[in-house]
């Protein structure tokens, strides 16, 4: 996880080496076609389940947001109710400020990929790229023109003429990505598009989406259950719960500096530990866990006296085996060696239950089960959630 | 039979491993048909070429310009049935698909229940409804459409009304299950893609699902070509078809060898329409098999080029095609919608409404029918449970069915078995020939039985009643117990071969319960097949063997009286329940067929 | 072992046939005749003056079987060794066709004393050696009285007559009788009907074609056709039309002009099951008192003059035995539509059948 968040990171800072077409975000805005997208106070009920709970969210010109959440979380209803394929039963939705309830599907431009890629079987890549523009009422020379280039820009141009059942999954997740983008529309839905393949393919697939991004410049909602996806590639993420956002903020900012401990829980692995508060002095807070162990946290909670839960990740917990007064010993149930990282499962005296990864060094010797061991933070690694 | 398999897989271990391949489960549903189902029919074709010369009987069949007529006749009624079928079937499809929960499982009821009943009984639901005191005369001439009663029976309209709603539910599941195969968001995707409702329907759902389509149309036409019931009661003289001139034939003491000429040139010409459509559909489409829906066989497909290909094509694609696209997307959203709930809903109450007249009307105090009924009563419930003949007759029936329920299921699910278990070659000919008895026309495989039954005592038996109507319940039973078995799990079977059991303990103790709801649903159809049959009982029994439907012909070509309601709404009943029953296991087995 | 295995399985096939057989033999030791019957309201009137009392009598269970045409089943039957029926009506021209093949001689001298009696009264054309005449059948023109209630309908003339008799009409899907009654209505002589000239009766039939509601091919159909209004005017069989007048005093009327009289024959096939217990139902059915009886139920005669004087003058007015009826109506030729066609390919009748259906589905 912490992996991804440097990629990202990197990227960020334009150390990662720009795409070609496009020098990060910056030069986003400049060249955005984009349309912002406001939800306000959306509700949408089946029988007396409501999957969406007067959700509000606003969504910046050419901003790639990703709605993340497990499924039965309201996510894709969500995606729906901005799609037109189902109706609103409260609030609205306005696309470049215009409420767009009254206008059908086929009529909003955007373009979608599907989770089962849903390419008309009955047509060749050519005739379902092409398939936006005419009913767009492109004429035959424009048509083949755009199918063309699109079909290069996705590295299709070979497939041109095969029919979908022809290809490979993440190569018809390409062509429905074709389809969804050839007419340049301002808005493309993305409904869980990647979950259909396997790993290695999704991860150059998001790597394709994100540049695509940045050279179209469209706004794109983004649907995932998958964490790690939605960290890789989302300018922000809206964390669904529920049918209600729990969160919503750049992945660095979810990762870090989660809002509720499911947040804390659903994206990347977490410590949450019970502490009393015994003092706080600004952003900095000290508390004390039930053994008695007292260490600071960064906090911007509003909260000074009482209990609190304070997220440690995994990967930020230091280990010694050596005793060390500032340290907190626990006791390894299991040791898993995953070549350059170590999964340990640890317990407190208590009995808490203490996940960490570190790096495997030469120097030190797997822990075995009942080994103790000595584990430590920093303050600014551990996080009190608000 | 199980048993003598493990009995034999002792001595000589080839034999034994032989065996243990269950492809000899096929041999008694094999011998079954070459007795009763192909021996027969080879002999109709010995008798038809046993005139003085072999052709002298075809000759007369082709001279005589009514056969060729009707021949003729025919055919276009059964088009015109397969057309009409299509047209109201499809949105009937579509609205089942796109309704959910009770909805779509009331009108998903209302098309399967009548599919259940028999095709007596619902032909003389349309009788009634559409005769001089019927409802639909009453409404019309108390509107003031009609100064006076009009005579809506005995005419081409009344025998194509009523072989449609007959046929229409057949056709509704075959397309339903072609539609319901489709990935539901490619109609989203179209309108993601900037196409309307209507035009995504035209475009996409429509040719994706035109296997369905095909399949349907080719059921209902080969069905309706060997029709019989319906055009007899609902026809005029000017609706005769040929399998009419059968039974009518069969009437002349001279006419052998061109009566059985006569029911040649029908089942040939029914072959031959089957094998054409076998050739472009695959034969699965009699058994609602899967490979009409993979509609991408690479060497069927058609040439990629030819779309963009053709400067005239691209014209009329430019000039006409797009812009029709594009003005089926400017229609009202609502357009599709309500077409095809007015269609549907129409359909449905062709369906349904017969059948519920019929049904008040079999309480009703009146001793004649008319609708609606003066007041109500039991009276002639009374009657038909106080009429030996009656009780005799549903007894008779009862038994009957039992019986070929046992043969059809014992025989199907040891076939089924057979062929899915097995290794053996040629599997698709096989279910060929165990399903090929539906498409016989009832009429030319009844007179085909009778001089076999004649020489073999079975005729006017139950036994020998039972085994004719397992002809028809056994393909029910193979393609209901086949898809069942290709639902079991063999690593479940295999896992306890593994931990010691044997053979028939696997069998008993994981297969049998894994197919034992499709055994039940088989059963139940296979019963209700011989329940329903007229046809081949009108021609295999005998006076002391009356069976329900036989007394039920009896009665609705003398007269229509309410009794027949009442053993109507009772058959209604039936398979209401069963189908209630069943429904769990239906539901299975159309997931295991789609 | 497969050849033990294939042993097995004919070993169970064969008993399956013999236990079937074996059924179907006890079936037919038991005691009981399998009797033809027209079923409908003549059919439940045999059952109760006939069959009910004669199974209390004899203890003689009476099968009864509904089946318009026998002739092809019997030929069936007896061709493949297997009679089913004991006791059979067939067509007159039936009993020619058939006779040889298919049909037993009766032996007359078991009959019982009352039937000899009746018999001795009757033509000896109707007591041939492989079968006798039980009933009288009349066909004649009959017709709704609220829709006919000045003027009514005289013969075939007046029946084909749509101006001054406006109404729909309904006619047996046969060439027997249709083609004559066409000839009487297009002005052929009573004498010269026969042979029949097809293509002219073809040519009559064709003009009422449009005012024919139903074309019927069951006995009991025409009288229910005119009772529910969907037919005006019909050829209908005599019998239950007379039934209708006479006893349940219907809206319905019929005329003897131009009708036609001719004998159903009872016959027993060969190989009947139950030859002995045929006779003894034969016997029964010709005694005379209870012929009369029958015909208070159901007016269908037994064709002799002790039947006929036997009834009230009232309820044998219609009857197809009464001579005043005779005389009006015309002596149908059963011989004609048995002879071979003029093409040679089958009969007269079937020919006829061919063209009528041809026209009918023009």
């Amino acid at each position: 996880m912490a992996d991804i968040l440097a990629m990202r990171a990197a990227r960020r800072d334009g150390a990662f080496g720009a795409p070609e077409t496009g020098s990060g975000s910056d030069t986003r805005s400049a060249t955005a076609i984009g349309s912002s997208i406001t939800i306000r106070d959306v509700v949408k009920t089946y029988g007396g389940f409501a999957a969406a709970d007067h959700i509000s969210l606003d969504i910046e010109p050419g901003e790639f947001i990703t709605l993340l959440g497990p499924s039965g979380s309201g996510k894709t209803t969500l995606l729906n109710l901005v799609a037109g394929f189902q109706k609103l039963d409260g609030g609205e939705i306005l696309v470049d400020d215009k409420p767009v309830h009254n206008v059908p599907p086929h009529r909003r431009g955007f373009g979608m990929v599907f989770q089962s890629y849903a390419l008309f079987p009955n047509m060749t890549v050519t005739q379902n790229v092409a398939f936006p523009l005419r009913m767009a009422g492109a004429d035959r020379e424009t048509t083949e023109r755009r199918v063309a280039e699109t079909l290069d820009i996705m590295r299709l141009s070979e497939h041109a003429a095969k029919l979908p059942s022809q290809m490979s999954g993440g190569q018809q997740q390409r062509v429905a990505i074709a389809r969804a983008i050839v007419r340049r529309p301002k808005v493309v839905l993305m409904d869980e598009p990647l979950s259909a393949l396997d790993r290695r393919l999704r991860e150059s697939i998001q790597i394709e989406i994100r540049d695509l991004h940045q050279r179209l410049g469209s706004t794109i909602l983004f649907v995932t259950h998958d964490q790690g996806e939605a960290l890789t590639m989302s300018d922000r993420i809206a964390v669904l719960d529920a049918g209600k956002i729990v969160q919503v903020a750049t992945p660095v900012e979810i990762y870090r500096h989660p809002s509720t401990k499911f947040v804390a829980s659903f994206v990347g692995e977490s410590n949450l530990i019970d502490a009393e508060i015994v003092q706080k002095r600004g952003t900095t807070m000290t508390l004390k866990n039930p053994e008695g162990y007292v260490f600071s946290a960064e906090s911007r909670s509003s909260l000074d006296v009482g209990r609190a839960t304070v997220l440690v990740r995994p990967e930020r917990i230091s280990i010694s085996s050596t005793p060390n007064a500032s340290a907190l010993p626990v006791t390894v149930r299991s040791a898993i060696f995953l070549g350059e990282i170590l999964r340990i499962e640890a317990e407190t005296a208590s009995g808490e239950r203490l996940l960490i990864r570190c790096t495997d060094s030469a120097d030190r010797a797997l822990p075995a089960p009942g080994d103790t061991l000595y584990a430590s933070w920093r303050a600014e690694d551990c996080w009190v959630l608000p | 039979m199980s048993t003598i398999a493990i009995h034999m897989a002792g001595p000589t271990t080839s034999l034994s491993e032989r065996l243990k391949d269950p492809a000899w489960l096929l041999l008694p549903a094999a011998a079954f048909l070459a007795f009763i189902y192909l021996l027969p029919l080879f002999d109709l074709f010995r008798i038809s070429m046993s005139g003085s010369s072999w052709s002298v009987h075809f000759e007369r069949v082709f001279a005589v310009s009514l056969y060729w007529d009707s021949l003729v006749r025919t055919m276009e009624i059964s088009f015109t049935v397969a057309l009409l079928c299509l047209f109201f079937g499809y949105p009937t499809a579509l609205l089942i698909h796109k309704t959910s929960g009770w909805r779509q499982a009331i009108i998903a009821t209302a098309v399967v229940l009548p599919y259940f009943i028999a095709i007596l009984i619902r032909t003389y639901s349309w009788m009634v409804l559409l005769g001089k005191n019927g409802p639909i005369n009453k409404l019309a001439v108390s509107l003031g459409i009609f100064d006076q009663p009009a005579q809506l029976l005995f005419n081409r309209g009344s025998v194509l009304l009523g072989m449609t709603a007959v046929l229409l539910p057949l056709m509704v599941l075959s397309i339903y299950s072609s539609i319901a195969r489709q990935d539901p968001s490619l109609v989203r995707a179209g309108q993601a893609s900037g196409a309307g409702p209507l035009a995504v329907f035209w475009r996409v759902l429509l040719p994706l699902t035109l296997p369905g389509m095909g399949a349907g149309f080719l059921l209902v036409f080969v069905t309706a070509l060997g029709f019989f019931i319906t055009p007899t009661l609902l026809g005029g003289p000017g609706d005769q078809m040929f399998a009419m001139h059968i039974t009518q034939q069969a009437d002349f003491a001279t006419s052998e060898g061109f009566l059985q000429a006569l029911a040649v040139v029908l089942l040939v010409i029914t072959l031959v329409v089957v094998a054409i459509a076998g050739r472009f559909l695959g034969f699965e489409f009699i058994w609602g098999g899967n490979k009409l829906s993979d509609s991408t066989k690479p060497s069927k497909q058609r040439h990629p080029g030819r779309w963009t290909g053709g400067a005239f094509s691209a014209k009329i694609a430019d000039g006409i095609g797009w812009p029709l696209m594009r003005l089926l997307s400017r229609m009202p959203l609502s357009t599709g919608t309500w077409t095809v709930r007015m269609l549907g809903g129409f359909v449905l109450m062709v369906l349904t409404v017969p059948i519920v007249v019929v049904m008040i009307l079999s309480f009703s105090k009146a001793s004649f029918l008319t609708f609606p009924p003066p007041g109500f009563s039991l009276r002639w419930y009374e009657k038909f449970f106080s009429d030996t003949e009656w009780m005799t007759a549903f007894t008779n029936s009862l038994v009957i069915a039992a019986m070929s329920a046992v043969f059809a299921v014992t025989l199907g699910g040891m076939a089924a078995l057979g062929i899915v278990r097995s290794s053996i070659k040629g599997k698709s000919a096989i279910m060929l020939l165990l399903v090929s008895p539906v498409i016989v026309p009832p009429v030319v495989l009844g007179l085909s039985l009778y001089s076999l039954f004649l020489r073999t005592d079975l005729a006017g038996t139950m036994g020998g009643l039972a085994a004719a109507h397992a002809i028809g319940g056994l393909p029910l039973v193979v393609v209901i117990m086949a898809a069942s078995l290709q639902g079991v799990d063999r690593r479940l079977e295999q896992a306890a071969a593994v931990h010691g059991a044997s053979p028939l303990t696997v069998f008993r103790t994981v297969t049998l319960p894994a197919i034992a709801p499709g055994m039940a649903a088989a059963a139940f159809f296979a019963f209700l097949h011989s329940f329903d049959e007229l046809v081949l009982s009108l021609f295999l029994s005998s006076a002391q063997l009356r069976t329900l439907p036989l007394r039920l012909w009896a009665d609705v070509n003398y007269q229509l009286n309410p009794v027949l309601a009442v053993v109507s709404t009772l058959e209604v009943l039936l398979v209401v329940g069963g189908i209630a029953l069943a429904r769990p296991v239906l539901a299975g087995r159309s997931k295991a067929l789609a | 072992m497969q050849r033990k295995f294939f042993g097995k399985l004919a070993g169970g096939v064969a008993a399956a046939a013999i236990y079937l057989a074996a059924a179907q033999g006890a079936a037919a030791q038991s005691n009981e005749v399998i009797m033809q019957d027209p079923g409908g309201a003549y059919g439940e009137a045999l059952r109760k003056v006939m069959y009910d009392p004669f199974e209390k009598e004899t203890g003689i269970k009476v099968v009864t079987v509904q089946e318009a045409r026998s002739g092809p089943r019997i030929k069936a039957q007896v061709d493949a060794g297997k009679t089913e029926w004991d006791l059979t009506f067939i067509f007159d021209q039936e009993t020619k066709l058939l006779g040889d093949c298919c049909l037993a001689d009766i032996d007359y001298s078991k009959l019982s004393e009352s039937a000899q009696k009746t018999l001795a009264t009757m033509p000896e054309n109707l007591k041939r050696p492989k079968g006798v005449a039980l009933q009288v059948i009349g066909v004649a023109l009959a017709y709704n009285t609220e829709k006919y209630t000045g003027e009514v309908p005289q013969n075939w003339a007046d029946f084909w007559n749509v101006e001054k008799f406006p109404g729909t009409r309904c006619l047996p899907a046969w060439p027997r009788f249709v083609f004559e009654a066409a000839l009487m209505a297009d002005g052929v002589k009573k004498e010269d009907i026969y042979p029949i000239d097809m293509e002219r009766a073809l040519k009559k039939i064709e003009e009422i074609k449009p005012h024919v509601s139903k074309w019927w091919t069951t006995a009991a159909q025409a009288p229910q056709l005119l009772l529910d209004g969907e037919a005006d005017m019909c050829m209908a069989y005599a019998g239950r039309i007379n039934n209708l007048v006479v006893v349940e005093g219907a809206p319905v009327d019929m005329t003897w002009n131009d009708g036609f009289v001719y004998y159903d024959f009872f016959s027993i096939p060969k190989g009947a099951p139950h030859y002995e217990n045929a006779l003894k139902l034969l016997s029964y059915r010709l005694d005379a008192d209870r012929a009369a009886a029958l015909t208070q139920e159901y007016p269908v005669a037994l064709p002799s003059p002790l039947v006929y004087e036997a009834a009230p003058k009232d309820v044998s007015r219609l009857w197809a035995n009464n001579p005043d009826n005779i005389a009006k109506a015309i002596a149908w030729s059963p011989d004609y539509w048995g002879a071979q066609s003029a093409d040679g390919r089958s009969t007269n009748e079937e020919y006829g059948q061919e063209k009528l259906n041809e026209l009918l589905a023009k």
